[in-house]
């Protein structure tokens, strides 16, 4: 497979967005009532009439020594949940996908003037971009014919986020795709996952658990 | 031979993809192409080398990156770095026999710096500006001959970077920007937004590069051709990367490409080039294919356009609508709200203007007790993060005008000039240096003239001194002056008579603040809505005037309706059923009582409801007996997990509007709280929302919160704790790595300010690592730390 940086955008009506997902981060357990519903349908015409979906990646060969992976020859990670995750890969899709600065701006913007709207618009942008994530593997996985070991994510595991100037750079991410780096390794805009998806041949299936389950925080707010 | 002209009147080859080449020629995968300047300087000499020879005129720098905020590592100074590129430009150009800055100009390449200007990322704006000014001071005393800004994707980052430019070095200034396939840049610009800002600080050619093939640049080839008045660059990508045999190639060969390119010099274009993928063979096909083509000469256009960071509003047909409500004089609210530095309640009448209807924000501050400069500046940052329209910066102090003017996001409407040399000598080099469009009042050291004839001599006399500084009269909207008809009988008749001369013999665009006209008068309303009409018919162009007036708004509507200026009367209707809603809503708003508002999150209900009660109750016996109580059930079932953080904030908001309906009741004294508390997101960590929650709900429960903000030193929140002597802290983290900054800032407060508790929280804390840094105490959610404020004020 060659190495060029490409990207991915799809229309906003493609995504389906998990609202349970949404919910969850929202901590609400159960089922809200009619004011909530309708506040929340309100938020979610809203947040599709700005977002734009869009994901850089590229293709790497990659070589594993232990708990350090080194991605086509240039440059290494040291992670043993990595090198776990990657194991009998012979490469890898580095990606970075976002939602675009647009909502960022809508967040802010409700963070001024109605609050309750910007944290729902923020759960509904951090379970939107984790479907659009989904999406876009699928579609890589069928565009390469391949099947992609579970996504791994830097500041995951003891995946250091400070590697990712690193991956953000493999994929060209802020040039192509507008993701930036604060001087803390946070990504803007703030609805973007950057991710490492190792290959393997098609048909093979990698057992894939949920998120919540593959997490070894056993006291978050937002487990399952 | 000046760049300048040359561009201005002939077609200019610029060169291709530079950093796509040197992969080609096998630079190392991760390495920053600037360092094979130093590291493999034959390689990009004979790169350059063959772009002069494919016949480029303009060669771009090995550079794009060469940005102190962007160096990855000290292997190389940034001087270096920029020294050595411009060294191999040059000795590929005396290699090829040519002369420097007569055939061949050496383009100093500046591309984006990698971080996001706040307020969506954190980097200040002023630092962008010293970080590029670096770099272009630099290429220049190496010998540059021109700069190009290139691949720019957020107009506030094209800029400082042009401001840069302009500020640090003499030399002429090309900027392109990188569209997506929605033809918009990344941070949402359009394209005349992007052009009316980028000439309005003076770049002298602007265009296109990158993110597109040419085929996908050919629509918004023509947007520039056609918006802009100055030369236009197009230099795309090689197509579309795709996959032979393992090899990547571009989907636009060089004939192909040279088609197009052929087909876009025909619009007008004036600067040809290419980016990723294009090799010294497109360019060379492309000048073979357009060399007997003749530039266009370059068309001037002549509308009045002013701009924000995504949009632009031009002052054609028809009337701009300019809202004037956050200006204090005679607004008892606002300027209690200035005085009190609280800008939530100036960003919901931005807010509420534009909902209305208006196409440009009027922003005055001026109050004779508040720092008038600071205040601008923080009150256009804090506008444009709620708002896209363009503003218009309304202040009588230079300095406050200059700074807005710097750090406003797009090209602005400046209010105002007038025809005294004094006000002329120190607004027009502003309006020159940053770009914009000014309002000019029609007076002078003599005063306001009682005449049409002698109003448009002012404006005559303004546009004129205006030229010498190179302004067009396309950046003036003359403000013919309306005054009150109370006084002087003839008023309205010269102010419209000045209007339809300005527009029918001077042909420049007006403005009014159509509500003087009635001063002195009852229904104000009544006059100004009539007046508005005749001033529109006899062409005014735009109104500074308060779009929540119905009155005023139906009189905009109709005319627009009435002079064919509403297809198919969309926006009328719009208006009018609009207007239906909100009688219905009206209606249904009476049944219902205060704490069922409140507790179902009603937030416009509550006030309403809170203002009908303060008819027959005491207000503190509707806060404490009604909205207290309603809160506390609300509040008492969010910890019993039976409502939820939606609900909770609904109802947070909810319960704040009834307060603010009730406050107008209160005498300021009775409303204050002692019970301070500060806030604070720690340092690095740039997620506020947490933290914004626990705002709402401690000010809800009658604390002072005192909030510092995201990505706040600990240096800042002793600072503040002993400036307002607060005994209790706040602090938030929601990464495992800014928990760190939270230590530092608990340890360095029980130094500092001993008595001081910390309250802590965000999605990483746990009991454990609360106690481990030292906190006084955790708090797992926002009602939490309300309890606890309870506990540690007694109350």
């Amino acid at each position: 497979m060659d190495k060029a940086v490409r990207t991915f955008s799809v229309n906003s009506d493609k995504v389906n967005i998990d609202m349970a997902l949404a919910l969850r981060f929202l901590r609400v357990r159960q089922e809200p009532d009619d004011e909530v519903k309708s506040m929340l349908n309100s938020c979610l015409d809203e947040f599709l009439s700005v977002v734009s979906y869009k994901a850089s990646y590229r293709y790497c060969d990659i070589k594993i020594e232990h708990d350090e992976i080194t991605f086509n020859d240039s440059f290494t990670l040291k992670s043993e949940k990595l090198a776990k995750n990657l194991n009998g890969c012979e490469g890898a899709f580095i990606f970075t996908a976002t939602t675009s600065v647009s909502v960022d701006r809508l967040i802010r913007k409700y963070m001024e003037l109605q609050l309750s709207r910007a944290v729902i618009i923020d759960a509904i942008g951090s379970s939107a971009i984790e479907s659009f994530c989904d999406l876009f593997c699928e579609h890589l996985q069928d565009t390469y014919g391949v099947t992609f070991r579970p996504r791994f994510s830097p500041g995951y595991g003891d995946l250091a986020v400070t590697y990712q100037p690193l991956i953000l750079g493999c994929c060209d991410a802020s040039r192509k795709i507008g993701v930036t780096l604060t001087h803390n390794n946070l990504m803007i805009p703030s609805k973007s996952v950057s991710a490492i998806a190792g290959v393997r041949p098609k048909g093979e299936v990698c057992e894939h658990h949920s998120r919540c389950e593959n997490c070894e925080k056993e006291n978050c707010l937002y487990r399952e | 031979m000046d760049i300048r002209k040359l561009i201005q009147n002939e077609i200019v080859y610029i060169d291709g993809g530079l950093g796509s080449s040197l992969i080609k020629m096998g630079l190392p995968s991760g390495m920053a192409p600037e360092k094979w300047n130093i590291k493999e300087p034959q390689n990009i000499v004979s790169l350059h080398k063959s772009y002069i020879e494919a016949g480029a005129q303009v060669l771009t720098t090995n550079t794009f990156g060469a940005n102190e905020l962007k160096l990855e590592d000290d292997e190389y100074t940034l001087e270096e770095l920029l020294k050595s590129a411009i060294d191999n430009a040059k000795k590929a150009i005396e290699e090829c026999g040519k002369t420097k800055g007569e055939d061949v100009f050496i383009g100093l390449s500046v591309g984006p710096c990698g971080k996001l200007l706040k307020p969506l990322g954190d980097l200040d704006f002023e630092d962008a500006v010293s970080a590029f000014s670096k770099t272009i001071a630099l290429g220049e005393q190496y010998g540059a001959d021109l700069i190009i800004i290139e691949t720019m994707s957020d107009t506030y980052e094209a800029k400082a970077a042009l401001l840069s430019a302009k500020e640090s070095c003499d030399l002429p200034v090309f900027v392109t920007v990188a569209y997506d396939e929605n033809k918009t840049l990344m941070t949402g610009a359009s394209p005349l937004a992007v052009i009316t800002l980028l000439e309005g600080l003076g770049a002298d050619a602007i265009g296109i590069n990158c993110g597109l093939g040419p085929h996908q640049m050919k629509e918004i080839a023509k947007d520039y051709v056609k918006y802009s008045s100055i030369p236009v660059i197009v230099s795309p990508n090689a197509g579309m990367p795709k996959s032979v045999n393992g090899k990547t190639v571009y989907d636009v060969d060089a004939t192909e490409f040279a088609s197009v390119m052929k087909e876009i010099a025909g619009y007008g274009v004036h600067g040809l080039g290419g980016c990723c993928g294009t090799t010294p063979e497109y360019i060379k096909a492309t000048v073979n294919a357009t060399k007997d083509i003749k530039a266009l000469k370059i068309t001037k256009n002549t509308d009045t356009v002013v701009s924000s960071y995504t949009k632009a509003v031009a002052f054609t047909n028809t009337p701009v609508i300019v809202g004037e409500r956050i200006n204090p004089t005679g607004k008892k609210k606002l300027k209690e709200a200035l005085r009190e530095r609280s800008l939530d309640y100036i960003l919901g009448e931005a807010v509420s203007q534009q909902d209305k209807g208006a196409k440009v924000l009027d922003i005055n501050v001026g109050l004779p007790e508040i720092d008038e400069v600071k205040m601008l500046t923080d009150v256009v940052k804090a506008v444009q993060a709620v708002s896209d329209l363009p503003l218009q910066l309304d202040s009588s102090d230079p300095v406050a005008l200059e700074q807005a003017m710097r750090i406003y996001n797009g090209k602005p409407m400046i209010n105002s000039v007038n025809g005294k040399q004094s006000s002329m000598d120190a607004i027009f080099p502003l309006v020159k240096k940053y770009g914009g469009v000014v309002v000019a009042l029609t007076l002078d050291e003599n005063g306001i003239p009682d005449t049409a004839d002698e109003r448009v001599k002012i404006a005559e006399k303004i546009i004129a001194e205006a030229s010498k500084y190179g302004i067009d009269k396309k950046d003036i909207v003359v403000d013919a002056l309306a005054m009150a008809v109370s006084s002087n009988k003839e008023s309205a008749k010269t102010t419209i008579n000045s209007v339809k001369m300005l527009t029918e013999q001077v042909g420049v665009n007006t403005i009014l603040g159509v509500s003087n006209i009635s001063f002195g008068l009852p229904c104000r309303e009544m006059l100004n809505s009539t007046f508005l009409s005749l001033c529109f018919e006899n062409g005014l162009s735009s109104a500074i005037m308060n779009p929540l007036s119905e009155k005023m708004m139906e009189a905009y509507y109709s005319f627009c309706a009435l002079k064919g200026l509403d297809d198919n009367f969309l926006n009328y209707i719009d208006f009018a059923s609009g207007n239906d809603d909100v009688k219905t809503a009206n209606d249904k708003r009476v049944d219902m009582t205060l704490d069922f508002a409140i507790e179902k999150g009603f937030k416009d209900n509550a006030y309403e409801i809170a203002l009908a009660l303060l008819k027959t109750e005491n207000p503190l016996d509707i806060i404490n007996d009604k909205i207290i109580p309603a809160l506390n059930k609300v509040g008492s079932g969010f910890e019993k997990n039976t409502i939820f953080l939606p609900q909770l904030l609904m109802s947070a908001e909810a319960a704040k509007s009834a307060f603010d309906a009730v406050k107008t009741a209160i005498v300021e004294s009775d409303n204050k709280s002692s019970d301070k508390i500060i806030l604070a997101t720690v340092e690095g960590d740039i997620h506020d929302i947490g933290k914004n929650i626990v705002k709402v709900l401690l000010q809800n429960y009658g604390f002072e919160v005192i909030d510092l903000g995201k990505d706040v030193k600990p240096e800042t929140i002793i600072n503040a704790v002993l400036e307002h002597n607060v005994t209790l802290v706040g602090l938030s983290a929601l990464m495992t790595t800014t928990v760190v900054a939270m230590e530092e800032t608990i340890k360095l407060l029980s130094v500092k300010a001993p008595h001081v508790k910390t309250v802590v929280g965000g999605a990483v804390l746990t009991q454990e690592y609360a106690d481990m840094i030292g906190a006084s105490h955790y708090a797992k959610d926002a009602m939490e730390t309300v309890r606890y404020a309870q506990l540690h004020f007694g109350k």
